[in-house]
């Protein structure tokens, strides 16, 4: 340490030497210089470090670490400065008598000034901060969702945007790059789908070929009729019981975070009443009007009545296209297609409802197709396919133990056995061979819906809030990692649901599901109670008061995240056997690997070796 | 074989003992070698019988001859452990006697399913059988037994059943749960773990 010190003292000592008095200097003799150089390094050397480690620091105490030993930024360093700023002043003093120079003791008050204000600490976190968030949030951000690999990708866009921008000064780079981030970002999902169909097809032992034929092809019919298929739900009564049991559970409660979304939805309906007692206002008036005009003008009238009789059923039922659109957010995309289909849109304070945050339609669309509603008999026909069974009592719909076994194992981990008995008659649905394919894929969609659009949202939406809670009360670096984690493993949950999903949609293209193994399913509905046990984690955020809740919260989703991925059925089971299994190991580690980590990989014989 | 952890396990087949007192019956556990040498012989004359194994494939037919193999050379290390008579052993041959017993009722109950229910379980079959079986041998024998390696045994030999009603679907899920969770291959009887 003082060796260091001396030998930058001495460098500083000669050139600030130099640069004040070089005609001085070089009139001195050689010798004279060496001689006062020798006199400067022998008082140094004569200084010593006060006992630093006699007593114990205080944590705040900077230091600095030299071959592994801490040497404290305390009262010690400051005699030290003092001494030497009393050195270099006593030489300067000795060829320029008239220099203004500060003292000695201004020298030290000036460098525990600067010490004080934590310029070294302060500057490290606001260059790691910049350097974190310029591309370690991009990072995060698509790292965690899509893989490693394409967080990294997006991280080698980056510098190259910053390389174009700053290196060769090209002032169109940054416009150039968000177009071509847009343009990888829009086929980028369609190219994922097919790339884990290909790497499905092996384990449902199909050919790759056929598979990207059936998917093709199954998206697109599916997709056609989605959209032009009109399925109206005819009039809707509410069953108050089932409707108020589904809507208080826990499950809908957590996911509609925000208290006011609740009042939305109830007012919702309560908008909807009343415009329907205005329609019959007006059509009792209308009745009464036609009996007392005379027949042969009567016509006008009743054609009005017709109207307003067509305009009830619009109000109360909702159309296929704009529940599948608001469901798997391609709202804009399928009303660009037609811009006449807008829901309410005479009545501006309705469409409110639909605007801003989306929450509150989680608990609609899930309880739209489930107990809590009947429908117009007349009209079920149109969406037969699509709609799920009314259960009204879900246990009598899984008979068999496994179903049982684990609903029980939901039960345990406080999943809502109702809601949950939904999401399985949709895999049961999926993997039914007696179904077409097309319907399999449509019913698909609604899991999808649920799995992959909303849930991300939902996830994102807690995290943004966590975010600010936490940066209101700390903004340390701690906090920083804790809440970059929180992100990383809130995308991870996206990334397996994501997974889980084209798991999922490679089986419903398949002609004939029941070729399968027989326990398939069964392996398919446990990975959605382990999907949703991690989503319950989650949960826990929106109670969240300080940064070590978070840290728990984080720990548990880590072990959690563990658990989705040793446990993804999907994946052949083989493990990657090489003798130098690097290339195994860097594909896993950037996402694109097999390689197993989570699995043992021993031999028959060494099981207990 | 080392048999002297005797002692280091006796806490670990107490606990296992009280997770799953069916298990560990007393009267059984004085119990009678001979017979669980019988059930086993029974065990693989039953599954040798069903023709699990037995495929013109040309894996399948090593398969069955990996079976027999394993089951014949397990009977062999059976009467082994009679003759040496630790007190863990016992308990361990007490716990094998359970799993066969639960399976040979199971086989029977596979053998009353209709022809297609037969065919979309026989792989499960497979593997569950397979899987206590080749965990027995491997334990059996490894040079140095711990009481990790026991612990791991018995969850194997219990996870067909623990938490089942007797069920064949459902314990053959359990079964294949716990392959699902643990391994990174399902080719038990080619020892490709």
């Amino acid at each position: 340490m003082k060796f260091l010190f001396i030998t930058f003292i001495i460098f500083i000592h000669g050139n600030l030497c130099l640069a004040h008095n070089s005609n001085e200097e070089s009139e001195t003799d050689i010798f004279d210089r060496i001689e006062r150089y020798g006199l400067l390094l022998q008082r140094l050397s004569q200084l010593e470090l006060k006992a630093d480690n006699e007593k114990e620091p205080m944590p705040a105490t900077p230091y600095v670490m030299i071959k592994g030993k801490r040497f404290y930024m305390n009262s010690g360093f400051y005699d030290l400065a003092e001494d030497v700023a009393r050195l270099y002043h006593d030489e300067i003093k000795s060829v320029c008598a008239q220099c203004q120079l500060p003292s000695p003791v201004q020298v030290r008050a000036q460098a525990e000034a600067l010490m004080a204000k934590g310029w070294l600490t302060d500057f490290a976190q606001r260059s790691g901060k910049t350097v974190f968030v310029r591309y370690g949030g991009e990072f995060v951000n698509l790292g965690s969702r899509y893989g490693t690999a394409a967080g990294l990708l997006k991280v080698a866009g980056e510098l190259a945007e910053d390389a174009l921008l700053v290196i060769f000064k090209m002032p169109g780079a940054h416009f150039l790059c968000e177009v071509i981030t847009m343009g990888i970002s829009y086929y980028s999902g369609g190219l994922l789908t097919l790339y884990r169909t290909w790497r499905n097809s092996h384990h449902l032992k199909q050919g790759s070929l056929k598979q990207f034929v059936r998917l093709t092809a199954t998206s697109w019919l599916t997709r056609r009729a989605l959209k032009r298929v009109y399925l109206d739900f005819g009039p809707i009564s509410i069953d108050p019981d089932i409707f108020s049991d589904s809507h208080n559970n826990e499950s809908v409660e957590w996911l509609a975070h925000e208290i006011d979304e609740e009042k939305k939805y109830r007012r919702f309906f309560e908008a909807v009443q009343l415009r329907l007692d205005k329609f019959d206002k007006e059509i009792a008036q209308l009745d009464a009007e036609i009996l007392s005009t005379a027949p042969a003008q009567r016509e006008r009238i009743e054609r009005k009545r017709e109207r307003l009789k067509h305009k009830m059923s619009r109000a109360t039922s909702f159309k296929r296209k704009i529940f599948e659109a608001r469901r798997l957010g391609l709202s804009l995309y399928l009303f660009k297609r037609n811009r006449a289909l807008s829901l309410y849109s005479d009545e501006p304070e309705m469409n409110s409802y639909f605007k801003g945050s989306k929450l509150w339609l989680i608990p609609l669309t899930s309880t739209l197709t489930s107990p809590g509603f009947t429908f117009d008999p007349n009209k079920q026909s149109s969406f037969e396919l699509y709609q799920r069974d009314v259960l009204r009592n879900y246990s009598d719909s899984f008979t068999t133990p496994v179903d049982q076994f684990l609903i029980e194992l939901a039960g345990s981990r406080s999943i809502q056995p109702q809601s949950l008995s939904e999401l399985f008659n949709d895999i049961d649905f999926i993997f039914s061979g007696q179904k077409l394919a097309r319907a399999r894929y449509a019913r698909l969609t609604l899991m999808q819906g649920f799995l992959g659009e909303f849930l991300p949202k939902v996830v994102k939406s807690f995290v943004g809030d966590v975010r600010e809670v936490i940066s209101d009360q700390d903004n340390s670096l701690r906090s920083t990692k804790e809440t970059t984690r929180l992100q990383w493993n809130a995308g991870q949950i996206a990334y397996y649901s994501g997974l889980y999903i084209d798991y999922l949609r490679s089986v419903a293209i398949l002609s004939n599901p029941d070729s399968l193994n027989h326990f398939e399913r069964y392996h398919a509905k446990e990975y959605l109670v382990d999907l949703l046990t991690t989503l319950e984690k989650l949960s826990h955020l929106k109670e969240i008061k300080n940064l070590n809740e978070l840290v728990e919260i984080n720990n548990q989703l880590s072990e959690q995240l563990k658990v989705l991925k040793s446990h993804r059925f999907w994946i052949e089971k083989k493990a990657g056997h090489s003798l130098i299994p690097i290339r195994e190991v860097f594909f896993t580690s950037i996402g694109l690997g097999r390689y197993n980590f989570y699995r043992k990989k021993v031999k028959c014989e060494q099981l207990y070796y | 074989m080392t048999f002297s952890i005797s002692l280091i396990l006796a806490p670990q087949l107490a606990q296992a003992r009280g997770l799953c007192p069916s298990l560990f019956n007393p009267t059984a556990a004085n119990g009678d070698m001979d017979a669980t040498i019988d059930k086993s012989l029974r065990l693989a004359q039953s599954v040798l019988d069903l023709k699990l194994f037995k495929s013109t494939q040309r894996g399948r037919k090593r398969e069955h001859r990996h079976i027999v193999d394993d089951l014949t050379s397990l009977n062999a290390r059976i009467k082994t452990m009679k003759a040496e008579g630790q007190e863990y052993q016992k308990d361990l041959l007490n716990t094998w006697d359970q799993y066969l017993s639960y399976w040979l009722q199971q086989i029977q109950n596979y053998e009353s399913l209709p022809d297609t229910e037969r065919r979309r379980m026989k792989t499960s079959l497979e593997v569950a059988i397979s899987l206590g079986t080749k965990h027995l041998i491997s334990f059996l024998e490894a040079p140095h037994h711990r009481r990790w390696k026991l612990e791991r045994l018995l969850q194997v030999l219990n996870s067909g059943y623990a938490q089942s009603t007797g069920e064949l679907t459902l314990s053959l899920f359990l079964v294949e749960r716990e392959v699902q969770k643990y391994y990174s291959h399902w080719d038990f009887i080619n020892c490709r773990y």
